[in-house]
């Protein structure tokens, strides 16, 4: 088996705030392999991105209690010295988020912005810096990149930002990307452009990629894994199969079922959102933190907090449910709307 | 911060801010003992304000500027020495002799000094005759605003020069009494006699004006000034029509230096010690003083020092010799006016009279040093002290008898049952226009507390000292009480105060001085709106003892004259309530020698002072 | 540009013109002496006062008297504060010659003031942001509370007394008449001044930049900066501070512009020539042209560090470049 690339362990955040502890990420496990395309679902407040920040280091709070491991290539990021992780940032490991507009400095060149990443990793000249952002301006189809380099971010429309976004983050080559909603500003027809282009750039670079999103949809076609997330927790992980038609956790069916549909036998139907609300990240529910909104709890859930728990080789979930089961109701009521 | 004394000074000199004055010194107070005097040193002086009208000599009506005129840059036909203890002694200052004077008073001829040149840029032109006409005439152009214009005015009711009337009224273009006989002999021809005529050649509008100096500055000819006199503005030899003296920059600085044509045996007068005199304007009283503790700055020309300061000189027996107190000829007074009940009431006046506590107005003024007791409105030195202890409203300490006060006020119309409270609507809320700084709105409280028990209560309204004036100026404002007034001598004779102040045909539409409208006749009363508004229609009058006094010449029964009008004018009238004869108080570093105090401007003479060792 | 500039300059006159006309109405309604009166000197002939109306115009109609001084009211040399017109009432000295003779005074206090405000707020600042409620910002807090209340008057009067009265480390209030701007500044005359000015100035800037600085910490680009393993140095003043700072321009502009229309109370305090001096005499002397001129002068200033302002800000800030 191939070292993974990240290997994260038991990774718990918690930020002490003044009506409580807000335990964001409440232990997480997983490994990204290299090359491979992980997707990571959830709802706002599921942790999923707070995982990646903390990860990358950049979580904004000097109170927060960060406890676990998270090996890349072998050494545990979060015992890095300041000065050693900001070599691995932006070279190794490169992170875009979701709104480009914002995340891009307003005052500042566009090209000088990627060749600033360039430069703070590798001896380069001001001007070969540059030659190297229009290069990469070019490679994510951004036309008469030259012209736009000496632009600023506010003479780009979305779709265009988000692409120098990624630019600036491949810039270095790096081994792993993470995109926190790369698309979630976007509208609909830029969204599959970016997502293709993070596809075809992953081939190019040779780059592990993680898709941060609470849709779905948009991990349907592009992830070799895919990671729901709840409440701090991954509540199931699996591959497509997996997770589309073979899904073990009741927080998955409801994300499935609640996906609005445009074939006949859906038309004149109503939206089957999840009900209730996502729990408080300071007084979580004991036992199974979605049990006050799943339809199929019982008693144990009230007390006991599942595990992830493999069915298979590449298949997990987080539920008390028997594996008869799950595939019971998975077809029954899920599979039924199909 | 803003005790800008006097800085209002529009009406600056004979009224009322804090230190304006005129005529001759009292005490001339001898400075630190007879030490050895080295002539020469930069003299610093510092002043609150500029003067008030750009140093033009026949404009400024300021003691400040005055000052600086009399020893400094203006020589006058006739001037004072500040060194003589009579201070009402003129001496010839430009005149080579006393004027001869014609048996019937009506011609004045002078003798003008021998090969006394202008300063530069007119160090070669001698003074002569014609160069006095020219000053006289140029104070008798409207346009240029003069300040004091009606002193030499030919009147029915007063001795001026022939023709000035006529020539200030366009209808000459020369002033006939004025006659230059030939080169050194100037005529003056009066239309009656004036034996205080001489003060009024002494005063620096007279002084004399070179041929073309003045002519295309109607406005502004202060910065173009030739002087006369020992000093000059630095750089006056680059003077030309467009071209200012560099040395007086207005609002900031006025430099002197000495001025190479000043011969010191044609002047008996001035010593001029200094080589220098730099005058800083701006400031506050009490960054200047601690400048002159430090030794930075020689004095503070026009204010009095901070009350910490007189507190501190008077008591150190090592600082004792560095104040100068002297009386500065004025007088500080509540007035009446007789056209606005309750105070057309002679008794209700006299009450008051009796009520108020002068020392306790004067201790909130600073105390004994800031001056005597004023028990009447022309100042003893005026009338050669003939009123001597006169108090007619005698009170333990002059601290106010109330119940003099009610037996004076029982005598009234307004008190109808006779118990000594004002029981007539018209002693309600009367309204009282003050000045807003310190001292006198505390005084103002100290009147409502005297006044009180008489029945009689105020609305005290305090202005802006300008606003204050204003409203005093103006008969037509009808104010009924006043407490922010002062008058300070313009020269050594009662005239400058009786005319201004207590004649009735002197009452103007605007800048009126004659605030209770003492002597106005029905149809002022009725011009004014007394009459249709009050129903007053008749005021007391001293107009007749005045004309009387007026014609006198011989000097001593002037004074005699005058005193009998004060006392008439107290006791019969009672329109005033004089509480203070006021002092200038000066403090000085300790390099100040010789200081010597000039009665004419009521300031320290600056063509006396020198400095110890030299300025060395 | 050229056309955005032409605008602007149009702009600048009417704004001369509103608020001539607003300085004007005011001085014509206060209880102010009737300038005629205060020219004519003592006792006046109603004869005399009437020659001067006439000569100040006095006796036209207020809108003809208003025409006179608004004809210098336009930027234009040989135009603007003509000397017919603005001509003092009490000094006798055109009011433009005054005005130019004190403008380097109070051009070194509000520059040399300015500086060091800018020296002393924005490391105070910054540091506050870095480490927020440390002892540092704590510390910068109280500063910035003191800085803000003590009365300029007041600390003049302390600082006067404290180092030139008792430690004599520098000299008193006030400029000789030989000294021109460079020895003034050279002998430590402003020294003083430029501190108890810059004081207030520098809380506030401190303040602002701690604010700012924060708030641009927590944007969005701040944190893609971090993620391209930029040192934190650089994030912090590469940045952060770039963008935190553009307001600051803005302010700066203003603020100086507003100080060269005069330095009121630090000029009397330390007896300083300056523009403020000169509008607060003119007013205790109710001298019109004198007043009209200075705040004329002292608006047109304000116009043109607006003007300044505004493309200095599009120049820092690409999002806002006109067209």
């Amino acid at each position: 088996m191939t070292v993974p690339l990240l290997e994260v362990r038991d990774l718990r955040v918690r930020f002490p705030t003044e009506d409580g502890v807000v335990k964001a990420v409440d232990g997480v496990s997983f490994s990204i392999e290299p090359g491979e395309t992980l997707g990571v679902v959830g709802e706002s407040g599921s942790g999923k991105s707070v995982s990646f920040l903390t990860i990358m280091g950049l979580t904004r709070s000097r109170t927060a209690i960060i406890e676990g491991e998270v090996l890349f290539k072998g050494e545990d990021l979060l015992r890095m010295t300041n000065d050693d992780i900001q070599e691995v940032r932006g070279s190794q490991i490169s992170m875009i988020f979701q709104d480009p507009m914002t995340s891009l400095h307003p005052f500042y060149r566009v090209g000088v912005q990627i060749s600033e990443s360039i430069r703070t990793h590798q001896k380069v000249s001001k001007q070969e810096g540059m030659e190297q952002a229009v290069e990469m301006l070019h490679r994510v189809g951004i036309p008469r990149p030259e012209e736009r380099a000496r632009q600023y971010p506010h003479e780009f429309s979305g779709g265009m930002r988000q692409r120098a976004m990624i630019a600036m983050a491949l810039s270095l080559n790096p081994d792993l990307l993470i995109a926190d909603e790369p698309t979630t500003a976007l509208d609909v027809t830029v969204q599959a452009q970016i997502l293709d282009l993070l596809a075809r750039l992953k081939q190019e670079f040779n780059a592990a990629i993680v898709i941060i999103t609470h849709d779905l949809g948009v991990v349907a076609e592009h992830c070799d894994q895919i990671q729901v997330m709840y409440a701090g927790k991954i509540v199931e992980s699996g591959n497509r199969h997996d997770v589309y038609y073979d899904s073990h956790h009741p927080y998955t069916w409801g994300l499935l079922s609640s996906i609005p549909r445009m074939d006949e036998a859906a038309v004149g139907e109503r939206l089957k959102p999840i009900k209730g609300l996502p729990p408080s990240l300071i007084f979580l529910p004991p036992g199974c933190a979605f049990h006050p909104r799943c339809p199929h709890r019982f008693d144990r859930c009230e007390r006991e907090v599942p595990a992830l728990i493999p069915s298979d080789g590449h298949h997990a979930s987080a539920c008390h449910l028997s594996l008869a089961d799950k595939e019971r109701i998975f077809k029954e009521q899920v599979m039924a709307r199909s | 911060m803003l005790a800008l004394v006097g800085v209002l000074a529009l009406v600056a000199a004979a009224c009322g801010g804090d230190d304006e004055g005129g005529a001759t010194g009292s005490t001339a107070t001898g400075a630190s003992g007879a030490q050895e005097i080295t002539p020469g040193g930069t003299f610093k002086a510092a002043l609150l304000s500029d003067v008030t009208a750009g140093f033009d000599p026949q404009k400024e009506y300021y003691a400040v500027a005055w000052a600086f005129y009399r020893c400094c840059l203006a020589r006058t036909l006739l001037s004072y020495d500040p060194n003589d203890p009579d201070s009402t002694h003129l001496v010839p200052d430009l005149a080579a002799a006393d004027p001869e004077i014609s048996s019937d008073g009506l011609t004045w001829v002078f003798t003008i000094k021998d090969g006394v040149t202008f300063g530069p840029p007119y160090e070669d032109v001698e003074i002569t005759a014609q160069d006095f006409i020219r000053a006289f005439e140029r104070e008798g152009t409207p346009e240029v605003a003069a300040g004091y214009y009606f002193y030499y005015l030919d009147t029915a009711s007063q001795g001026g020069i022939v023709g000035f009337s006529d020539f200030y009224n366009g209808k000459a273009d020369s002033i006939e009494g004025l006659v230059a006989v030939d080169d050194k002999t100037l005529e003056v021809h009066l239309n009656r006699p004036a034996g205080d005529l001489g003060y009024r050649l002494a005063m620096p509008a007279t002084a004399p004006i070179p041929e073309g100096a003045s002519e295309n500055h109607v406005d502004d000819y202060g910065r173009f000034l030739v002087s006369s006199g020992p000093y000059m503005f630095e750089g006056s030899e680059q003077i030309t029509d467009e071209t200012p003296a560099p040395g007086y920059q207005p609002g900031k600085s006025i430099t002197l230096v000495r001025n190479p044509s000043w011969d010191a045996s044609t002047d008996s007068i001035r010593k001029a010690y200094v080589d220098e005199i730099d005058v800083a304007i701006g400031g506050t009283a009490e960054d200047n003083q601690n400048k002159i503790d430090a030794g930075e700055l020689d004095i503070e020309y026009d204010g009095i020092p901070p009350a910490e300061a007189i507190r501190r000189y008077t008591t150190d027996p090592e600082l004792q010799d560095q104040i100068f107190v002297n009386s500065s000829d004025g007088v500080r007074f509540l007035w009446m006016n007789l056209a606005v009940p309750p105070f057309d009431d002679l008794a209700v006046r006299r009450a008051i009279n009796y009520a108020i506590d002068r020392d306790g107005m004067r201790r909130l003024r600073g105390g004994e040093t800031v001056g005597d007791i004023a028990t009447h409105m022309i100042i003893p030195s005026l009338e050669n002290d003939a009123l001597g202890d006169y108090d007619p409203f005698p009170s333990p300490n002059h601290a106010g008898d109330i119940e003099a006060a009610k037996a004076e006020m029982a005598n009234s119309k307004y008190d109808t049952d006779g118990d000594g409270v004002c029981d007539d609507p018209v002693c309600d809320n009367v309204l009282f226009v003050t000045d807003e700084a310190s001292p006198y709105a505390e005084q103002a409280a100290l009147v409502q507390d005297n006044l009180e028990p008489l029945g009689i209560t105020l609305d005290i309204k305090a202005f802006e000292r300008s606003t204050m004036y204003n409203k005093y100026f103006n008969p037509k404002e009808h104010v009924p009480f006043g407490g922010g007034a002062g008058w300070f001598k313009d020269y050594a004779d009662a005239y400058s105060f009786v005319y201004p102040l207590f004649y009735g045909p002197n009452i103007l539409d605007a800048g009126n001085t004659n605030y209770p409208m003492l002597g106005a006749d029905p149809d002022q009363l009725r011009k004014y709106g007394y009459t249709q508004e009050f129903g007053v229609t008749e005021v007391p009058s001293i107009d007749d003892q005045a004309e009387e006094c007026f014609a006198l010449v011989d000097p001593g029964e002037r004074t005699t004259c005058f005193a009998e009008l004060d006392r008439i004018l107290t006791e019969e009238i009672a329109a005033y309530v004089p509480f203070l004869f006021d002092n200038d108080v000066d403090t000085v570093s300790t390099r100040v020698q010789n200081y010597v105090y000039s009665g004419f401007d009521s300031l320290m003479a600056l063509d006396q002072v020198a400095l110890a060792n030299g300025g060395a | 540009m050229g056309r955005y500039l032409i605008r602007r300059t149009l702009f600048l006159i009417l704004v001369l013109f509103i608020v001539s006309v607003i300085t004007f109405v005011v001085f014509v309604k206060l209880p102010a002496q009737d300038p005629a009166i205060r020219a004519a000197g003592r006792s006046p002939t109603p004869e005399l006062i009437a020659t001067i109306r006439a000569k100040f115009g006095l006796d036209r109609p207020l809108y003809v008297q208003f025409g006179r001084f608004a004809r210098g009211i336009v930027p234009w040399p040989g135009v603007f504060l003509d000397e017919q017109v603005y001509f003092s009432y009490t000094n006798h000295v055109a009011v433009k010659e005054e005005i130019y003779s004190r403008v380097p005074v109070t051009a070194t206090l509000a520059l040399g003031a300015a500086v060091l405000w800018l020296a002393i707020g924005i490391p105070i600042g910054i540091v506050s942001a870095i480490k927020p409620r440390s002892i540092f910002d704590r510390g910068g807090m109280v500063f910035a509370l003191i800085g803000v209340s003590a009365p300029v008057f007041w600390l003049g009067l302390l600082a006067l007394y404290v180092f030139w009265y008792k430690l004599q480390w520098l000299p008193g209030s006030g400029i000789p008449p030989e000294e021109n701007m460079i020895q003034a500044v050279m002998a430590g005359r402003f020294i003083l001044p430029w501190f108890v000015l810059a004081l207030s100035f520098a809380a506030f800037y401190s303040r602002m930049v701690r604010g700012n600085l924060i708030e641009t910490m927590s944007e969005d680009y701040i944190r893609t900066a971090r993620a391209k393993g930029i040192s934190e140095n650089r994030v912090i003043f590469k940045h952060g501070l770039r963008a935190a700072l553009t307001p600051v321009v803005t302010m700066l502009g203003l603020d100086i512009g507003i100080l060269l229309g005069g330095a009121v109370i630090t000029e009397t305090v330390f007896n300083l020539p300056g523009l403020g001096q000169y509008a607060v005499r003119s007013l205790l002397n109710s001298d019109f042209p004198a007043i009209m001129g200075v705040t004329i002068f002292a608006a047109f200033f304000i116009c043109v560090a607006n003007l300044f302002v505004d493309v200095a800000y599009a120049f820092l800030d690409p999002r806002v470049r006109y067209s």
